[in-house]
């Protein structure tokens, strides 16, 4: 899968970079608004990350020329502005999502699933890890084929592990993922702590070929059984 | 005790007359009891001489030994060696038209006659009553007093209120001032006054400086939040990676974690700090009729699962809906820092009560029996507590959000347990 980078500042392109290419994703990147349209004008990718404050214009300009070249990309706008007017735009100009800076890693690769798979009608419609089966359209997930009966947070914690597996995710990046907003309190961590362990029994009683192992006490990473 | 400028004006000018009437009364009355008694005395010595030059002509004269009809009397003197000076003394007579006492003049000389034989000499005249005299001069002064002090007072009034109208004007104006807030700026007056024009035009300089330079440091936090966000967002991203990347022991993973901990509550302060500044900012203008109650269910039903393992309950008492015109964000972010405040501050097994009705919505935790200071928990980084995970910024977020909205106001009172009441 192919990705194009639009991010000015190079240290933080850099570590993105790195990140997706460890998830097997072809990066390609622009510093600035011209490379965003010249790299958009000649090539075809699965998905954009496209920052708004770019040095010689906005993101929100490119992403308007995106739209007016009928292209298919997934887009996905990296923010250091939390404007919601931003984000209105952002969302109403085509933008398949918006997320602000600062994020985790984890996080932009669900974000990353989430927008390809909405915007290819022909792609995965399930995600599957050992017999494990998400369906995101659903929001369901069946373990040989038997129904999981999940509550709501379950299902956005289960699908953020099956996105990333093998990797470590820390607690404050759980946390941030299923809480958002409300992710500022250190109480969340014991809930995210009685979330999992329920998460953990309901796929063991199914025979679930998977786990999620707690890693030290920092956090939790999901492994085949 | 403060007075107006009029009053203040006023007073010293009161005193400063009376002192000025009362010294130039004594003067006046110098003079003219001195011209008086000068004018009756030259008339006196006039006398003296007629009646003199009529004893050398008419013997007869001299025996007017009695004051009768003449104001004279002329006592025959042993022989002997006389000083013939003039002498003045005051007296009084019983007068019978008066039925009192009347002042007279008496002059006093020795005279000898054609035969050489002396005489003493007495004539009188009747003069000024001084007691009277003085009265008078008093009731004339008295009026003088109060005339002038009337005309003062009411040409001050009529002057001064003419002349300062401008410094009142501006005065109201600077009262109502207040910092950033370009509808109370001060407007430039016209007046014909020097000091109160110059007052005015460096009045409106140095508003208009302050608002420039508020505007700009309320630019500053939020540009500095702004700038903080790229560089922790790799510092965040960097260590995500790093965790993934190498073999790490159990000791360096916390020491990682601890560290991504530390940056996480640096990302929320600064998150924090960027929401207070925007709300400070005006940014979030849109407002539309926002139904409390339904955020309240909303945000119950997103925490309570946070907090379901501290056994808290929640009580809603809902008489009825809540509505007020807001902006719908904001609205949100007020419910909800207070609401999770409560649960946070709420110790096991308590109760969270939120009491709504159409004026006033009220979130009530238990408390340890003791009151917060309520001049300091809407202050920016207090904390109660030496907990050191929270930010501190929760409830000036709150407190700055209300103050958007004059309609609305913020409380916190101690009622066995904290209650924070928003009422229209």
């Amino acid at each position: 899968m192919k990705i194009l980078l639009v991010e000015d500042e190079e240290e933080l392109q850099n570590v993105i970079r790195k990140s997706l290419e460890k998830q097997s994703y072809i990066v390609e990147t622009a510093t600035n608004y011209q490379q965003g349209i010249d790299k958009i004008t000649v090539y075809d990718y699965d998905c954009i990350l496209l920052d708004i404050m770019l040095p010689d214009g906005s993101g929100l300009d490119l992403l308007r020329e995106i739209k007016h070249l009928k292209k298919k990309e997934a887009i996905i706008i990296i923010s250091a502005k939390d404007s919601l007017d931003d984000k209105i735009v952002g969302l109403d100009l085509g933008a398949d999502d918006y997320l602000t800076k600062p994020f985790y890693l984890a996080e932009l690769h669900a974000r990353i699933k989430s927008a390809v798979r909405r915007r290819n009608q022909e792609g995965e419609l399930e995600i599957v890890w050992n017999n494990v089966s998400f369906s995101p359209e659903n929001r369901t997930v069946k373990v040989n084929n038997t129904l999981l009966n999940l509550n709501r947070k379950e299902i956005d914690l289960l699908y953020y592990f099956i996105i990333n597996p093998n990797k470590l995710i820390t607690k404050t990046a759980i946390a941030e993922y299923v809480w958002g907003d409300h992710a500022d309190q250190l109480d969340s961590f014991d809930f995210i702590y009685s979330q999992i362990k329920n998460l953990r029994k309901k796929l063991k009683e199914v025979g679930a070929e998977t786990d999620i192992q707690a890693v030290y006490g920092i956090g939790y990473k999901l492994v085949k059984l | 005790m403060k007075y107006t400028l009029q009053n203040y004006t006023l007073r010293y000018l009161l005193f400063a007359l009376l002192g000025i009437i009362a010294l130039w009364a004594t003067l006046f009355y110098a003079y003219i009891t001195e011209e008086i008694y000068d004018n009756i005395d030259d008339g006196l010595k006039d006398t003296r001489i007629k009646i003199i030059r009529a004893s050398y002509q008419d013997p007869n004269v001299l025996t007017t030994t009695h004051f009768n009809l003449n104001q004279y009397r002329i006592t025959p003197l042993p022989q002997g060696s006389y000083s013939y000076e003039i002498s003045f003394s005051n007296t009084s007579v019983y007068m019978e038209y008066d039925e009192d006492y009347e002042p007279m003049r008496l002059l006093t000389t020795i005279f000898r006659d054609i035969d050489n034989n002396p005489y003493k000499l007495e004539i009188r005249a009747s003069t000024i009553e001084e007691d009277e005299l003085i009265e008078d001069m008093a009731i004339a002064l008295i009026i003088l007093y109060i005339m002038l002090v009337t005309s003062i007072i009411i040409s001050n009034r009529m002057v001064l209120r003419k002349a300062w109208k401008s410094f009142y004007s501006l005065l109201n104006q600077l009262k109502l001032y207040e910092v950033g807030k370009p509808e109370t700026k001060i407007e430039f007056d016209n007046t014909d006054i020097k000091e109160f024009h110059d007052l005015s035009i460096e009045l409106k300089k140095m508003t208009e400086r302050n608002d420039t330079l508020f505007l700009q440091q309320k630019r500053f936090i939020e540009n500095a939040s702004h700038e903080m966000q790229t560089p922790l967002s790799i510092l965040i991203n960097r260590i995500e990676l790093f965790i993934e990347d190498h073999q790490l022991n159990e000791s360096q993973l916390t020491e990682m974690s601890d560290i991504n901990k530390t940056l996480h509550r640096l990302n929320q302060l600064n998150k924090s700090l960027l929401l207070l500044s925007k709300i400070e900012n005006g940014q979030y203008i849109e407002s539309e009729a926002v139904n409390f109650n339904r955020i309240v269910h909303d945000i119950i039903d997103e925490l309570s699962p946070i907090y379901e393992h501290r056994n808290i309950k929640i009580n809603i008492l809902e008489h009825a809906e809540f509505i007020t015109q807001m902006n719908k964000h904001l609205a949100s972010i007020l419910l909800a820092n207070l609401i999770k405040n409560a649960f946070r501050h709420s110790s096991e097994n308590a109760t969270v009560t939120i009491d709504m009705s159409s004026q006033k919505i009220s979130i009530k935790n238990s408390g340890n029996g003791v009151a917060l200071d309520e001049e300091k928990i809407f202050q920016r980084f207090y904390k109660s507590t030496s907990e050191n995970q929270s930010v501190g910024l929760g409830l000036a977020i709150v407190k700055s959000i209300v103050s958007n909205y004059p309609y609305i106001s913020l409380k916190y009172r101690y009622e066995s347990g904290h209650i924070f009441e928003i009422s229209k």
